[in-house]
């Protein structure tokens, strides 16, 4: 094996999005697709990074610190969401169950 | 310069804004308004005729540019000549004593029964109920004065062409003044589309005539009549203009081809007849072809044209005047008749004899119809001749009145009428350019004149004299009121005299004083070459006077184109001998008994039905124009609006609906859905980015 290059870190960037991806298309528990959401964040985070290495800029580490924040404000919102729904339903939540906003 | 000219229209128009903006608020006493305007355009008028007379000069007045607008330039300019003062005098004389006879007329209801079906406001109060829309009535006719005024008033084609328009409207509205009757809107849009077809001719002549002249204006050193004189113009150039100017005349004084409004427009109220459709609008033709008589005369087919069209329409009229049995109709044919015999002057060159017969005839006329409703009122609202009767011991006034207005058209020495037609007949029997075809035309004028007289003294016959064929327990016909009789006997006056001021034949005050406005060519011609002497020919036999100058061209040497006395006494003799035969026939026949018309009619049952149908006419038009314009109108209306127009409307949003409906699936609310969806469309996004713009692939 030689050098550790942009490469790999695009190959695991791409594996963690697909998995993330097939995660929310195949999974109908809410909190796993929610989950499997910020997996794809993370994958994109980690090809901005992987870029800025290369490119020798912080623009790519930047971008990524104002994306986890961004995850983190979303992740708090959604999880507020999943929380409310599953005091109304009282069951594991399932998005098919849910096709309505209204009540 | 007489600055007070404008006046003389203003006036009537001023009338018209008060009576049409506030007359709702004096109603009955409109005619206060109207009236008095009416009569200070008169006495403007008469002053206006006294002033030419005087000083034998045309009165203008410049009012305002209207279209200054490069090489094309309309000034509204009023222009009085000798020619338009006479009909000025027509105009305001028989337009003031019709508005002082509807005050009569038209304070009640027309039919109080009729009204009452179509009409609520009217009705149930029965026949006293007055008219609300009386001020109405008081404010169009004002309008139709101020129009009539203007388009003899005016200087140039398109001024007149566009009061042409306005009578016309005039014309609409008053026929249609009882619109809720079906049979008076359909007269009135009738009137109005027919001639329609005739001022299409007339634009376009207008138009041709500027492409040709370069002007619109009629006199001055650069005006039509200037520049037609001096050969601007060739002689085809010259036909096609008069041609079209003569469709505009066809279809306003109601000539053959496009005469079929005229009857119908008697749906009117009689006033209106009257003064619209006998005196004055319908006698425009006749005056824009006698302005244009430089034009005309310079055009031999358009002369023929102008004279077969007349002495057609003056016979067949007078043919269709003795089966009719509406006594506004018989009035009514009567009125085409004379304006053929009018038409055919024109087209036979006797200029001054055709504007003597309008002078006459607007006069004698206008008197028939007042006449006419002055019986149909006090018959209440009855018009078939059939039920009246021996009206003349409950109608004195009326009775005389019709009597003179009846034997003046009959053309009866001495009455106005005899002397004009007379004439007419004389001017075409020598006519200088068609001296064979003059002939024939004469001959029919005369056979027209027995059918005059006979229709005539039909008409008096049975209103007046015999019995009362009317149900006298229930019907009292009453003579009417003092405002409308003076009017009769103001205009019995004129019908009976007026015709002495064309004493002697030929050679009347009222020759010379119109012998400036179709004589002034003559100089002219003298040095221009043929073409324009045939003018001088019609010219010449006007009048005497005018010899001199005509024997200066050595053609005129030859003679026939002088009105002898003999001819002149002859055919007086002759006129008169064929009116006393068409009223001792019409006296056999319904007076004496010796002829049974109804025996007549069953014996010739197909020629009276002809004539009865109006030769067909009506029904001919209905099934070659009226019938494929509906079929068109129903194709556009079924086919083109419903169908493609509407079609394309309702399409677009049937469409709409249906691809909503399709796609309204594709909202399943499944989250799992719309992930797929955003995933799908990514790895299509990123997949064409790939294959198409990167080397990946490659």
């Amino acid at each position: 094996m030689g050098e550790i290059g942009v490469n790999h870190f695009l190959f695991l960037s791409a594996a963690l999005f697909i998995i993330g991806m097939m995660g929310v298309l195949i999974r109908r528990n809410i909190l796993i697709i929610f989950m499997c959401v910020e997996l794809m964040v993370t994958a994109a985070n980690m090809s901005l990074i992987a870029f800025g290495w290369e490119l020798n800029s912080l623009q790519g580490q930047s971008f990524a610190l104002f994306t986890i924040a961004v995850a983190a404000a979303e992740a708090a919102v959604g999880l507020a969401i999943i929380i409310a729904l599953s005091r109304r339903v009282r069951t594991p939540v399932d998005v098919d169950e849910m096709r309505t906003l209204r009540d | 310069m007489a600055d007070w000219l404008f006046l003389i229209p203003v006036l009537p128009l001023l009338a018209f804004g008060i009576n049409f903006f506030f007359g709702r608020s004096f109603r009955y006493q409109a005619h206060w308004v109207a009236v008095p305007a009416v009569l200070a355009s008169w006495a403007l008028s008469v002053a206006a005729f006294l002033d030419i007379r005087e000083n034998d000069e045309p009165l203008s007045q410049h009012l305002f540019t209207w279209i200054p607008s490069g090489d094309f330039r309309v000034d509204v300019n009023l222009y009085v000549d000798q020619l338009t003062a006479v009909m000025l005098l027509v105009v305001t004389t028989v337009g003031l004593l019709v508005h002082i006879f509807s005050i009569g007329y038209m304070t009640k209801v027309f039919d109080p029964n009729e009204a009452a079906h179509g009409h609520a406001d009217h009705g149930a109060h029965g026949a006293e109920e007055k008219d609300p829309r009386y001020f109405l009535f008081f404010a169009y006719l004002p309008l139709f004065v101020f129009s009539m005024l203007m388009l003899v008033m005016a200087d140039n084609y398109l001024l007149m062409f566009v009061f042409w328009e306005a009578v016309g409207l005039c014309s609409y509205l008053l026929i249609g003044f009882y619109y809720w009757r079906r049979s008076a809107a359909n007269a009135a849009k009738k009137a109005f589309i027919v001639n329609r077809v005739g001022d299409l001719g007339f634009g376009l002549g207008v138009m041709w005539t500027f492409v040709a002249f370069g002007t619109l204006a009629f006199y001055g050193e650069d005006g039509v009549f200037a520049q037609a004189a001096r050969g601007v113009a060739s002689e085809g150039t010259l036909t096609g203009i008069a041609l079209l100017l003569f469709t505009g005349a066809v279809g306003k004084s109601a000539q053959f081809p496009l005469h079929v409004w005229l009857p119908d427009a008697m749906e009117g109220p009689t006033p209106v007849s009257a003064l619209i459709h006998a005196a004055t609008m319908v006698t425009a033709g006749i005056y824009m072809v006698a302005r244009s008589h430089v034009i005309f005369s310079q055009s031999t087919t358009a002369m023929w044209v102008v004279s077969a069209i007349g002495a057609f329409t003056a016979f067949m009229a007078a043919t269709i005047a003795i089966t009719q049995f509406d006594i506004k109709r018989v009035i009514a044919y009567s009125t085409l008749s004379q304006l053929g015999y009018m038409a055919f002057a024109l087209g036979t060159g006797a200029w001054i004899a055709a504007i003597f017969h309008l002078m006459t005839h607007a006069f004698f006329k206008g008197l028939l119809f007042l006449g006419a409703g002055s019986v149909i009122h006090g018959m209440h609202h009855e018009q078939d001749i059939r039920n009246m009767g021996g009206l003349r011991k409950q109608m004195p006034v009326t009775f005389w009145t019709f009597l003179i207005a009846s034997a003046a058209n009959a053309g009866i020495i001495p009455l106005a009428g005899f002397w004009s037609k007379d004439e007419i007949i004389v001017g075409s029997w020598i006519s200088e350019p068609f001296p064979n075809w003059g002939k024939f035309i004469a001959i029919v004028g005369l056979v027209s004149a027995f059918l005059t007289s006979l229709y005539m003294f039909r008409l008096v016959f049975l209103v007046f004299f015999t019995r009362p064929r009317y149900d006298a327990s229930h019907l009292h016909p009453h003579e009417s009121p003092a405002v409308m009789t003076i009017p009769l006997i103001l205009l019995a006056i004129p019908s009976a005299v007026i015709g002495f001021v064309g004493f002697p034949p030929e050679d009347g005050p009222f020759h010379h004083f119109l012998e400036p406005v179709f004589s002034e060519q003559a100089e002219a011609s003298q040095e221009a070459d043929e073409t324009a002497s045939l003018y001088v020919v019609a010219g010449a036999q006007e009048d005497g006077l005018h010899q001199e100058e005509a024997t200066e061209a050595e053609e005129h040497e030859e003679g026939g184109h002088h009105v002898s006395t003999r001819t002149t006494v002859t055919f007086g003799i002759i006129s008169t001998a064929v009116a006393l035969l068409g009223l001792f026939v019409a006296y056999l026949t319904y007076i004496a008994g010796r002829i049974d018309p109804v025996a007549v009619a069953n014996r010739y049952q197909g020629l009276y039905q002809f004539l009865y149908n109006k030769w067909g006419w009506d029904e001919l038009y209905n099934k070659i124009f009226v019938a494929p314009a509906r079929w068109l109108a129903m194709v556009l209306w079924r086919v083109v609006d419903v169908g493609i127009i509407d079609g394309a409307v309702n399409g677009v949003a049937a469409g709409i609906g249906v691809i909503s409906q399709r796609l309204r699936h594709v909202q399943t609310g499944l989250v799992a859905n719309y992930a797929l969806a955003i995933a799908l469309g990514m790895v299509v996004m990123v997949g064409v980015y790939l294959a198409a713009f990167s080397d990946l692939f490659r």
